[in-house]
């Protein structure tokens, strides 16, 4: 049976868990000085294990999972938004694949 | 903190160009997969006496290991990105998931098939993809 309060905080998850990157790389490219931008990542990757351990507790890992990778998509057009990341085609295809694959391992659980 | 003194693109020159991801972010960015791969099949054992007492949680210790695994991954990746760009770094974190797949079949007695292949393979060839640098 899909759980839809599972889904929801899978998709609560990606969406801090992309948005903590952009923190992260932030305060990784000023390192080794230890900036507020870290301070941000670390609180929304802290919440977002919170709503992660949640959702497993709702819905298994192989549901969950798949759902918390559209994070690598998010995080993808965040980096072109905000970093003017230069992405290839190329490099789409393989992002594409990582979201595919990681939806497959996901939908292969009876 | 000084707002005005955080750069926030420096993964561009003085021409604004793009700098290449360095191997040595690359290689972190792999550690921090296995490490992220690791905690998450913890945490999945800890997650079924998980509540939001926190004293309950501190002797929860697969939660606590789980935890501390998937911390040490994201400072390994906080490291990497001084060497790279987000959009090829943070993908390559998603080796997790081949490294979480083939512990949950070990340890959590899940079944391996062959959709579970398909995906492995298909997360394997983008990792490829991206870790080209092209």
């Amino acid at each position: 049976m899909i759980k839809l309060k599972a889904i929801g905080l899978a998709l609560l998850c990606a969406f801090l868990a992309a948005t903590a990157q952009i923190f992260q790389k932030i305060g990784g490219n000023n390192l080794p000085e230890i900036t507020w931008p870290i301070l941000i990542g670390l609180m929304l990757y802290t919440i977002g294990w919170i709503v992660f351990i949640t959702a497993l507790k709702d819905g298994d890992l192989t549901v969950v999972f798949p759902i918390v990778a559209t994070s690598y998509i998010i995080a993808a057009i965040y980096a072109v938004m905000i970093f003017n990341e230069q992405i290839t085609m190329l490099r789409w295809i393989g992002i594409a694949l990582i979201f595919a694959g990681v939806a497959m391992i996901g939908v292969s659980r009876k | 903190m000084d707002w005005h003194r955080i750069n926030i693109c420096r993964s561009c020159n003085d021409r604004g160009e793009q700098k290449m991801t360095q191997t040595w972010a690359i290689l972190l960015a792999v550690l921090s997969g296995l490490l992220g791969g690791i905690g998450v099949i913890l945490l999945k054992k800890g997650s079924k006496k998980f509540n939001l007492n926190i004293f309950q949680q501190i002797r929860n210790k697969y939660i606590i290991l789980g935890m501390a695994s998937c911390g040490t991954g994201m400072i390994a990746l906080l490291i990497a990105f001084k060497g790279g760009e987000l959009s090829v770094l943070y993908p390559i974190i998603s080796i997790q998931y081949i490294i979480s797949t083939l512990l949950a079949v070990k340890y959590l007695k899940e079944k391996m098939n062959l959709l579970k292949w398909a995906g492995i393979t298909a997360i394997i060839i983008g990792i490829i993809l991206i870790g080209l640098g092209i």
